[in-house]
């Protein structure tokens, strides 16, 4: 053994490990030119036996030309509860159908005993088979949801050709088929529209923008429960277009109930999803004998869980970035004095709406969509455990405080009221 | 064969010997003639007169000869010496008595003077056929940079190449190839540069050559390759002189091969395809700009369809949805598989410029607008192909054209990328692009690993491969290539190695 060991320390020691490196590569190692014809019988022979051991073994069940299955771009799962079916639409790109270049839409319906058995037969009509890779949102019926979300979550997680990023949606119409099925005009995609509506929430807060992971990030996790945004259809001149707005509460895995478009901004603030928006104050609210709007450019919350004497108090502490965005005549904001009633009005108008809709939710719905638990999770993790069990009863009793801090950083482009001197 | 019979004294006889031998051969031409002073001694010179320039041989041969007052009959040699040494105005002569040789010289376009009593032949200098002037090289046109390019003529070449490097150290061997073409081929190296294991490498394989002709420089290519079947070329083509020369001041070996303009040099590395003459006469960044570009050209057209291809028939969910969806709309009522699709693009674009490549411009013309505008707008017209395929294939056409060089073996590696993308998608290509890789790194260029400096490991390796460093930091020659004298640098003392 020590005589080994010996002699590799003395190896090493020698040489250098650059060295040998460099010996290898800076070397002209010269070899008969004419070597490469011999044995070039026994290359190919052993190039052809690989090849054929490869190709089987690797063998891709997948190819397929993208014009043989439907490109499904959005999803309405509804349910009969007459018939105890599944019925799913699918709004799938006609591509054999546009005679130019741009894309048209058609829709597919399928019904089953089961939510796959339902995608399976949507092939009874079309024809083709569906490829959900591109699908960008799933609309789900109110009533469905209200049963349980749990199969249409659990197939969305198992399916392997579905993306996490695509949005899910809770309808209040009568099925969710309406919904997709609902053009204003014969080349608009409603899908799409609708994930563009999704998107721009950032500008308005009325309604969350949440896709698969998050939706069941909240499912899975403790001590949040999973919300999402709800749409509906509206009239206008006799067309119909659909219209994203509040939010649909989930207890488990159960739709309990709506909020509405105010609701749905605090309940975004409290999640510390807020990132834009409008606040809209009447005259009687400022006592600046103008009504006003402030435009939100951030906003950031924190919960601060507390715990004393078994009991747990949560403090939301909301810190806004205010600019004056519209009056309703003339408003002398140069003064200290008036900015500083605006701070306070806005502080007072954000805390109590806060506290409002929190208690709605605790006293109505008796879930906790705003993370508090969570927050207590990380916080208090040994107080957690006793109290995880019956969570969204604790919740509603639960007891809390807000502070917001808000200021005004803008006042637009004009730095002078508009008005004659 | 006839043996072949010595020359005697006696002249008539001579001419008879050359006479049987090129017994059918009419462009030679038997003047016979004698001197006003002296009677009795007979001169004939004969040439091929299509070889030869009529000028040398009468005023500079026949005429000096007929006027010269100093001729008498002599025994043996002398004559010969004589005239050479006092009469003759030529510029290169031999005396010899082996009658093969006078015939091999006099074919090549010397003239031969027999003389009466001499048992020798005086060989006489007087080549004159016509010879292309230097012209710009057609496949390597720069915009800044020298204009001459190689022509067939060795001599010519050679010059090329000595203005460029009027130095002592610059040798040039000459030698002949072919046991018929009789090839003139010079083999061109910078004593002092050049590696001599590399140098001794190529003589040796220079004389194992056994081939009847060498019409063109590829002859010996492939005869001397490391890799002669392989798609890349080991070794290195060019047509600009100073292309030539700066590979001679790394330290390379160059092959001149008589009747043609292309100069092979050697060992070639691969990295050698991307650079361009004008990458080192143009400011450094553009030659950089232009060089990377043609490394990602060449990764392009080689790819681009099998990616294309993956993407379709595997790997949908990986594009954009709007692309998706634009792509299954053009795909819409095509009646061909992808993979069927661009192959047969392929082999139309390909067939379109084999067919432009070889007709004369006009006619050229017209099958480019037939294909361009028949074979592509019609095609997506008639559903016959789909418009994105029409678009790859088109651009991997043009891509393939940014390194002319390796345009041959682009054209093979595509179809096995699309072929074994068909079997396996984005997996295949990948595959496909380690195999592709693992025979580069296998390969060597006369003992030189074929991908040096492709996979710059060092700050100093990527000068001139990567990117075309500006002069003053290129310092050192190529490895392996340039090792006996590595510094660049002459006035400076020499760091260390």
């Amino acid at each position: 053994m020590e005589l080994y060991g010996d002699q590799t320390q003395a190896y090493w020691s020698t040489t250098n490990a650059k060295e040998v490196y460099s010996e290898k590569q800076d070397k002209i190692v010269l070899i008969n030119f004419k070597e490469c014809f011999q044995n070039m019988k026994q290359k190919i022979i052993i190039a052809l036996f690989l090849i054929m051991i490869i190709i089987p073994l690797l063998s891709n069940r997948s190819y397929s030309e993208v014009e043989d299955r439907y490109l499904v771009i959005g999803a309405a799962f509804d349910f009969d509860f007459d018939k105890n079916l599944y019925n799913i639409t699918v709004e799938v790109i006609a591509s054999e159908d546009s005679s130019s270049d741009k894309a048209i839409t058609k829709s597919f319906s399928g019904s089953g005993v089961s939510l796959f058995d339902a995608i399976r037969n949507v092939i009874k009509i079309s024809g083709k088979r569906l490829f959900w890779s591109h699908m960008k949102v799933a609309i789900i019926n109110k009533d469905l949801a209200a049963q349980s979300i749990y199969p249409i979550m659990g197939w969305i997680n198992r399916e392997h050709e579905l993306r996490n990023d695509a949005l899910i949606l809770i309808s209040r119409e009568k099925t969710a088929k309406e919904i997709i099925e609902c053009k204003p005009s014969e080349t608009s995609i409603p899908s799409n529209v609708i994930e563009k509506m999704l998107e721009n929430n950032k500008s308005i807060p009325k309604y969350p923008n949440i896709d698969f992971w998050e939706f069941s990030h909240d499912f899975s996790t403790s001590g949040i429960e999973p919300i999402a945004p709800a749409i509906q259809i509206i009239e206008v001149n006799g067309k119909r277009y659909p219209q994203v707005t509040g939010t649909a509460v989930f207890s488990r895995d159960v739709l309990v109930g709506f909020l509405d478009d105010t609701e749905s901004m605090v309940l975004l603030a409290v999640r510390n999803k807020l990132r834009g928006g409008v606040l809209y104050f009447d005259k009687d609210i400022t006592n600046l004998n103008t009504g006003l709007s402030l435009e939100i450019f951030d906003s950031s919350t924190k919960l601060k869980p507390r715990v004393e004497d078994d009991k747990v108090t949560v403090e939301i502490i909301v810190k806004s970035k205010l600019g004056i965005a519209d009056t309703e005549t003339t408003l002398n904001f140069q003064s200290k004095d008036v900015i500083e009633q605006i701070k306070k009005t806005s502080s007072s108008y954000i805390e109590k709406h806060i506290a409002k809709t929190v208690k709605i939710v605790q006293e109505k719905y008796k879930s906790d969509i705003f993370g508090f638990g969570k927050k207590i999770n990380i916080s208090f993790p040994s107080y957690w455990k006793e109290v995880a069990s019956d969570w969204n009863e604790n919740f509603s009793n639960l007891e809390f405080s807000v502070k917001v801090d808000a200021e005004i950083s803008s006042t637009g482009l004009v730095s002078k009221p508009l008005k004659k001197e | 064969m006839i043996k072949m019979q010595a020359f005697t004294k006696f002249i008539d006889e001579n001419i008879n010997i050359i006479k049987t031998t090129l017994n059918l051969d009419t462009t030679i031409v038997y003047r016979e003639f004698e001197n006003n002073e002296v009677d009795n001694v007979k001169f004939c010179v004969i040439y091929d007169s299509s070889m030869c320039k009529p000028d040398i041989i009468s005023n500079d041969i026949i005429r000096p000869i007929l006027n010269s007052k100093k001729i008498s009959l002599k025994e043996d040699t002398e004559l010969c010496k004589l005239l050479v040494k006092n009469i003759l105005i030529v510029s290169d002569y031999k005396i010899t008595s082996e009658v093969s040789k006078v015939i091999d010289s006099m074919l090549e376009g010397d003239a031969v003077l027999l003389v009466e009593n001499s048992a020798e032949a005086i060989i006489l200098e007087a080549k004159g056929y016509s010879k292309r002037s230097i012209t710009e090289p057609a496949s390597q046109k720069v915009v800044r940079g020298p204009r001459e390019g190689f022509t067939e003529d060795v001599d010519t070449n050679i010059s090329l190449l000595r203005r460029r490097l009027p130095d002592k150290n610059f040798k040039i061997n000459l030698r002949k190839l072919g046991a018929i073409s009789k090839t003139d081929v010079a083999l061109c190296y910078i004593d002092g540069l050049v590696s001599p294991k590399i140098l001794d490498e190529v003589n040796k394989r220079l004389n194992e050559i056994d081939i009847d002709g060498v019409l063109e420089s590829n002859y010996i290519d492939e005869l001397i390759s490391d890799a002669p079947l392989s798609l890349f070329r080991t070794i290195g083509i060019t047509e600009r002189p100073d292309s030539a020369a700066a590979k001679l001041l790394e330290g390379r070996v160059i092959i001149i091969c008589s009747g043609t303009p292309i100069v092979l040099t050697m060992p070639f590395l691969f990295i050698e395809h991307f650079q361009e003459s004008e990458d080192y006469y143009n400011h450094f960044a553009v030659g950089t700009i232009n060089r990377l570009l043609r490394i990602v050209g060449f990764v392009l057209s080689i790819s681009l369809p099998a990616i294309y291809l993956a993407i379709m028939n595997y790997h949908q969910e990986m594009v954009p949805t709007n692309l998706a969806i634009s792509m299954s709309i053009s795909r819409s009522g095509v009646p061909f598989p992808t993979f069927f699709e661009l192959l047969l693009y392929l082999f139309i674009f390909e067939t379109i410029r084999e067919a432009t490549s070889r007709t004369p411009g006009n006619v050229g013309q017209t099958v480019a607008i037939a294909g361009a505008l028949v074979i592509g707008q019609a095609a997506i017209m008639a559903k016959l192909v789909s418009a994105p395929v029409i678009i790859i294939v088109s651009f991997t056409l043009i891509t393939g054209f940014l390194v002319l060089e390796l345009k041959s073996a682009v054209i093979i590696i595509r179809v096995i990328f699309i072929f074994f993308t068909m079997i396996l998608g984005l997996y295949g290509y990948i595959f496909t692009l380690c195999g592709l890789a693992f025979y580069l790194i296998s390969l060597r260029s006369f003992g030189v690993p074929y991908m040096l400096d492709a996979y710059p490991i060092k700050d100093e390796d990527i000068k001139d491969t990567l990117i075309r460093a500006p002069w003053s930091f290129m310092e050192t020659r190529p490895k392996l290539i340039g090792q006996l004298r590595m510094q660049r640098k002459y006035t400076q003392k020499n760091k260390t190695k």
